[in-house]
Order: C-alpha cells, then structure tokens, then sequence
C-alpha cells in the first residue's frame, strides 16, 4: 500500500458503507424472521403438551390431532426457511458488490504516483462512477442507466438504490403520499431510532390537502386516525393544523398561509429525501460536486479568469505557461466556479531565470531561446513573443528576480 | 481493504439450524405416525419434539450471535478505516444555482470521451443544448483515433492537410510526424513491378515541404530506407517496432485536435476531478482544525492552508508580493523594480507613500527607486497596451 492509496482510498467510503448497512438490515430482517417463529414455536409446543395432558381420546384422533399441530409446525418452518433462503440471495448480491468494489479501492491503494497507469485507471472508472451518481441524483435516470452499463459500472454505484429514493422523492413532487407512507411503514423501526418526523410531516400534508379540497369530515376523520395520536410531540403544529378548518386556504396570516403553501411538498421532498440517504449511509451530497469543489478550489488562483479569446494564442504559448490548460478559466467550469474561494499560496510558483520582454510580458530564458531556435531566428541576438509573435532583440530583455 | 469488509454478512449457520430442526420434525412425524402404541408414541413424541425444539432455540441463538460478530467486526472496521467526515470539507453554497452549469460540463465531458449515446440521452433529460458542430467534432476524432490505433494514417493526413495553416500557428509538427509514420509503414512494402519504390515515392512526394524545419529527422528516415530488408536488426528499428511512438502520435493528433477546435486537450472536469481526489484529504483535514479553531475563511476568499498538488495540476504562474504575501491579480498586479526585484501594486503604493518621486529602498536588495520607474509586468501573457496594436507576423 502507498501512501498516496492510503490517502486517497478514504474517498471510497460510500462504496463500502452502504452494502454494510444492507447487511445491517438484512440481518435485522433475519433476527426478526426468526423471533417470530420462536414465538410461534413455543406456542405450538405449550398447546401441544397441554393437549396431551388433559383431554383423553381415543387413540386414533390423539394421534391424528397430534400430527396435525406438528404438520402445521413442519408448514411453517419451512416457511421460514423459504424466507432465509431469498435472504441468503441478497447476501451473494452483497458479497459480490463488495468484492468489486474492494477490487475498485485496491487500484487506488496501490497507486505509487498520479503518473501510475493504476491511478488513471482507477481515476477515469472513478470518475465515471462518480457522473453516474450524480446523475441519479440529479433524478436524470436514464443517462444513468446508460453510462452504468456502457461503462460497466454495476456493482460500483447504489442504481437501484438511488433510483427507488427518486421514485418517492418525485412522486411527492407529484403530491403523492401512499409511496413515501409505504416507505416510512416498512422503516418504522430505523425512523424512530434517528427520530424522524417524516410520516407526521406527510400525513399533516395529506390533512391539509383534504382541508383544501373542502371535505371537511374526512378532514377530521383523518386527523383523529393519524394526527391526534402524535400530540405530545408536535402540540403546535395540530393546533395549527386543526384551526385550518376554520380559516380559508386565501388567508393571509403567515402561520395559516405557510401551511397551506404548495412549497410543502418540495421540502417534504427533500426532507424525504435527506432521511432516504441517512437511513441508507448513502453521502448527504453527491460525491461528484464535493470532489470538484476541492479540486476547482485547490487549483484556483486570484487571476483565474474566463480567456476565450486568447484561448489559441495561449495554447501557441503552452511551453511558457499551462494557463490555457487550466479548468478554471476554461469554458466548460468557469462559471461553475465562480463562488469558489481560491488557493492558498506563500511562495511564487514561476520559472527560474526569468526576463522581461518591452512588451510587459516575463518568459524563462532559455525557453525563449529554444523557441527561437525552434522558429529559425537567429537565437543569439532574437527572440520571438510566443504569445504576440513579436520578435524581440535579446539586448532589449531585462532580468526578473521573482523567486 | 479489511477481509472482515468482503463477507461482513453469513447467514448460512442459521439456515442450517432450521434445516436441522426441519429433519428432526419430519422423523418425530414419521415415529408417531408409524407407532404401533399410540400413547407412548405420543408421549415419546412430544418428549422429542420439546427437546427438538429447545436444542433449536438455543443453536440458533448461538448462530445468530456468529453472524452479529461478524457483522459487528465489519462495522467497527468501516468506522476505523473511514473515521473521516467528507462532507465537512464541502460547502453546498458554492455550487447554489450552478448545477445546470455542471450538467452541461457532465455532457461535455460524456462526448469528450466519446460516450455519445448517453451524452443524448443527458441533454435531453437536463434539457441542454450542445453545438452539433461539437458533437460531430469528437465523432470525427474519435474516427481518426481509431484508425491511428489500427496504424492507419488517412485519415489523420486528410484532417492535418486541411488544417495546414492552423497548425502552423502552433508550431506543431503533426503533419510531419503522420508523414514521417506513413513512410515508415511504407518502408515494409515491396518494390513495384516496375522498380519503383512505394516508401521513396511517397517520400519524395512529402517531405520536401517540411525541409526547412525537419531536415535532421528526414535523413534519418531515409536513412532506414537502406535497411528496408532487415529493419529490426538495423540502427532504426525504433522507429519501426515502437508501439509507443503510435501512443505519442495518438496523444500529438488528440491534442492539436482539441486545440484547433480552441478545447482543451484534457477534459476539465477530469483534471478537476483528479485534482479533487487528490486534495480532498487535506480539505476535510483543513475543515476539521478550523471548525476547532472557529477560524473562518479569510476575508479574501482565500482557503488559509496551502494545498499541495502534484506539477501537472499548476496551471498558472503565480506571483506572490514579498511584502504584503498577497497573490498579484489584476487589480493588484506585479510591478518590477529597475533592480529586478517584484512587488504588488499596493505594496508599492505604501513603499512610497503614494508619491511617484520619493525614493525608496528596495526590499530585496540595498537600491533605491522611485515608482514612477517601475513598471507593470505579465506572469502570464495577455492582451495589454503594449502587445495589441503590434501584431506582427511570425516569418521575416
């Protein structure tokens, strides 16, 4: 392992966080499986022996009704086992992400150097792991799709995963409540460990909604079945909430008119989908966005610029300076860049034995000779501008000392 | 990467518990169906089952216990291996409103690196719009690529021709090098029929045009054309046998390719990625201590800690004044000293207390100057005054 790997595997941390936490669950789902038929068991057996203590009959029904108890214990341990066998499928699933991805993270523990064929391999598959995410994100699914199967990415990023978070994110957009009640259902126990208020929020909506639509007595009838019962916790709001009967949703005082806001549904939302990405150890932002930020801003300087216009002059120049190169100031992440802070640096980073041409601009010595030699010019009394093509005698360049 | 991370779940033990618990249940069935008294059988098989039962109960405690330790141990590993918190080191501010920005730069970066089909599928879903002209620019490369990749040069010869003045501009030697290696290509045929040579003719055709400039390379490749029967055992064979030379002929033509079409030859959000990666580290590093600290940011926009990246990731000459340690932009630009020595403009200001006549001493070295004889300088070239009326052209 480098220590270049070791710094830079740590970035990997979702790929192994989430399947763990599938793991995690899965186990729940078995211990729960298993709880539940201890339970039954054991009832089973006390019914049994309770049986075979007080009633007498004749043997052949004694018999027969015994077989008939343990028929229904043989019925449902193999139930059971049924249920551990499809659990034991989404473990192959499991077992078999990690391993690729732990091959994933491997390249990158032993990359010696950004120069090292393992770096840019682990690099460009990385990067497109991380376009795929984002994209799902992003809710452009379809792009997803496409780029996770012609770059061959499964088993690298959570598709499905993202992909069923989005589906209930939108459609609560699409002011749906029954997918994200669904979710909080089959979740109860993980949202009441993080103390989630999600299914409150969602339900308050659905009240509100039949508020709006006029329809009053299922209003109430809704609020008794759902809302009523969380009034130690969200006293406030169901006052609120229960005043809404009697005030129109074209009210204008803030707190009603807040509640009856169709930007509700978006925060609930987000809100959803904030819990969605918790519960499922997936990273609160796109993994793409946080690695650019850092990347932009590390190679940000206080004189990066958008050059569109010197673009061709300054790729002419690109032995004297990379600045044509540089992401910053190139089109595609300008903009993108602009509210970025800019790097930290405490000492110059130029050339050494620098001179100044009567143009104003600083080049390397012998750079400026090689390039004369390069374009003919008598390089012990010319040098030629590689930016300007203004040639220059070598009497008329001055010393810089920058360093 | 920790073993205990590739198999954090087993199950297995507990369904082998149940299965065991599944055939004993099926024999008891069988005894107490088959018994000739059915009173002790039943009794007996209710004695069996309750020990069945109870020896169940308890493996599978112990079984599902193994399975906890296992997945505890693969808990405790992620948490040691991955302690670090990535989100601290990013701010969701920065990007606000510039995320169709990064889509378009995501369908950029798709068709750059030739992922045409999801690049449509992306502009469509995000509703952006990318010039055809772009998208047909990296179509075409991407077929000149290919048949570089398959040592054929056609095409790349038919671009570079058409290209010729451009190139020219930035001093590349594309076209030479593509001839140069279709004459080595040549050099393996046989002579013609009529004595003539493919790999000559071709060369006599070419390469007197790049005379000038490339006459030291042209001998020598003529040079090869006497060992043409035994190039491999030949002071040449470099020439003929190099894969590598195909991969620098390949990387030459992406890069002028992108440069004529004023794109740059990396892809940005590759660089900016890799850059990300590399100095992610030390951000959530630098997060950390300052969020201790209540440091904030300086006022200057500044990050307070210098993040070191490997060479290919400076892009730009940077200037920082000796004086104030402020990086040089262009509202504060380097001004040179006549002894040679730099500072900012506003270091200069202040040197001089806002007087162009009082002297001054330099802070470098013992001379004195007054500012009205410093002048503006240029780390980086750029269109100013003295460089825009004085175009001149390249040749004498």
């Amino acid at each position: 392992m480098s220590m270049l790997g070791n710094k830079i595997a740590v970035l990997e941390q979702s790929l192994v966080r989430v399947p763990v936490e599938k793991a995690r669950r899965l186990f729940k789902n078995v211990q729960r499986s298993i709880e539940r038929e201890n339970v039954h068991l054991k009832k089973q057996m006390e019914q049994l022996i309770a049986r075979g203590q007080v009633v007498k009959l004749s043997d052949s029904s004694e018999i027969s009704g015994a077989l008939e108890i343990l028929d229904s214990i043989i019925e449902r341990v193999t139930l059971l086992r049924e249920k551990l066998m499809v659990l034991r499928q989404d473990q192959v699933y499991i077992k078999e992400i990690l391993a690729k991805r732990s091959d994933h993270i491997v390249e990158a523990l032993n990359s010696l150097s950004t120069k090292d064929p393992n770096f840019a391999h682990w690099m460009s598959t990385r990067l497109n792991r991380l376009i795929a995410e984002y994209l799902l994100v992003r809710g452009y699914l379809d792009s997803a799709g496409k780029l996770v199967e012609d770059r061959n990415l499964n088993g690298l990023v959570d598709v499905s995963d993202i992909a069923f978070g989005k589906a209930i994110e939108y459609s609560l957009k699409q002011r749906r409540t029954a997918e994200c009640l669904n979710w909080c259902h089959e979740n109860k126990p993980s949202l009441k460990k993080i103390e989630s208020d999600l299914e409150f929020d969602v339900r308050l909506q659905q009240y509100i909604e039949l508020v709006r639509s006029g329809d009053r007595i299922e209003a109430m009838s809704y609020f008794r079945k759902h809302i009523a019962g969380a009034f130690s916790k969200n006293a406030d709001q169901i006052y609120h909430a229960l005043a809404l009967l009697a005030v129109g949703p074209d009210t204008t005082i803030p707190v009603y008119k807040e509640l009856y806001s169709e930007d509700r549904w978006d925060l609930l939302a987000q809100k959803f989908s904030t819990v969605f990405t918790t519960l499922n150890c997936m990273p609160p932002y796109p993994q793409l966005l946080v690695t650019l930020s850092a990347g932009l801003t590390a190679m940000k300087t206080a004189s990066c610029t958008p050059h569109e216009e010197m673009q061709i002059k300054l790729l002419r120049a690109s032995n004297f300076t990379r600045s044509a190169l540089c992401p910053i100031c190139y089109t595609e992440l300008s903009s993108a860049s602009e509210k970025l802070p800019y790097a930290h640096h405490t000492k110059p980073h130029v050339e050494p034995e620098l001179v100044l041409l009567p143009n104003g601009h600083v080049y390397s010595k012998p750079k400026l000779i090689e390039h004369a030699k390069t374009l003919r010019l008598d390089s012990d009394t010319t040098i030629c501008d590689p930016f300007t093509g203004q040639n220059f005698s070598i009497a008329s360049l001055k010393p810089v000392y920058a360093t | 990467m920790d073993e205990s991370l590739k198999d954090p779940i087993n199950i297995d033990p507990c369904i082998e518990v149940v299965d065991d618990l599944l055939g004993k249940l099926k024999t008891i069935r069988q005894n107490i169906y088959s018994a000739q008294n059915a009173a002790q059988a039943k009794t007996e098989g209710i004695a069996q089952l309750q020990t069945a039962i109870d020896d169940y109960t308890r493996s599978v405690a112990s079984a599902q216990k193994a399975v906890y330790t296992g997945l505890s141990k693969a808990a405790k590993s992620v948490e040691r291996t991955f302690k670090v918190d990535l989100s601290k080191a990013y701010d969701p501010s920065v990007f606000e409103g510039k995320l169709p920005d990064i889509d378009k730069a995501v369908a950029l970066h798709l068709i750059r690196q030739g992922d045409f089909d999801t690049a449509k599928i992306l502009c469509k879903e995000a509703h952006i719009s990318i010039p055809k002209s772009t998208v047909d620019s990296f179509k075409r490369m991407y077929l000149i690529v290919n048949d570089i990749r398959q040592h054929k040069v056609d095409s790349a010869v038919e671009w570079a021709t058409a290209n010729r003045e451009k190139l020219q501009q930035l001093y590349s030697r594309l076209e030479f090098e593509l001839h140069a290696m279709q004459f080595v290509n040549l050099l393996s045929q046989p002579s013609r029929p009529d004595g003539s040579e493919p790999a000559l003719d071709y060369a006599r055709k070419n390469f007197p045009r790049f005379a000038a400039d490339c006459m030291p390379e042209i001998s020598k490749l003529t040079g090869a054309f006497m060992y043409r029967s035994r190039l491999n055992s030949s002071p040449y064979h470099d020439l003929f046998t190099s894969e590598k030379t195909w991969d620098n002929l390949e990387q030459l033509f992406i890069k002028d390719f992108c440069s004529i079409m004023s794109l740059t030859p990396l892809s940005p959000l590759y660089v900016a990625a890799s850059a990300g990666s590399l100095a992610l580290p030390d951000f959530v590093k630098m997060s950390t201590i300052s969020s201790q600290k209540h440091a904030e940011w300086t006022s200057l926009n500044e990050i307070p800690v210098e993040i070191d990246l490997p060479k290919d990731y400076v892009f730009h000459n940077i200037f920082v004044c000796p004086v104030s340690k402020e990086q040089t932009t262009a509202r504060n630009p380097p001004m040179l000293l006549p002894c040679g020595h730099v500072v900012a403009k506003e270091s200069l200001a202040s040197l001089s207390h806002n007087n162009s006549r009082h002297r001054f001493k330099c802070p470098y070295c013992p001379n004195e100057c007054m500012s009205v004889q410093c002048v503006r300088i240029y780390f980086e070239p750029e269109d100013n005054e003295n460089t825009e009326e004085m175009d001149s052209p390249m040749e004498d």
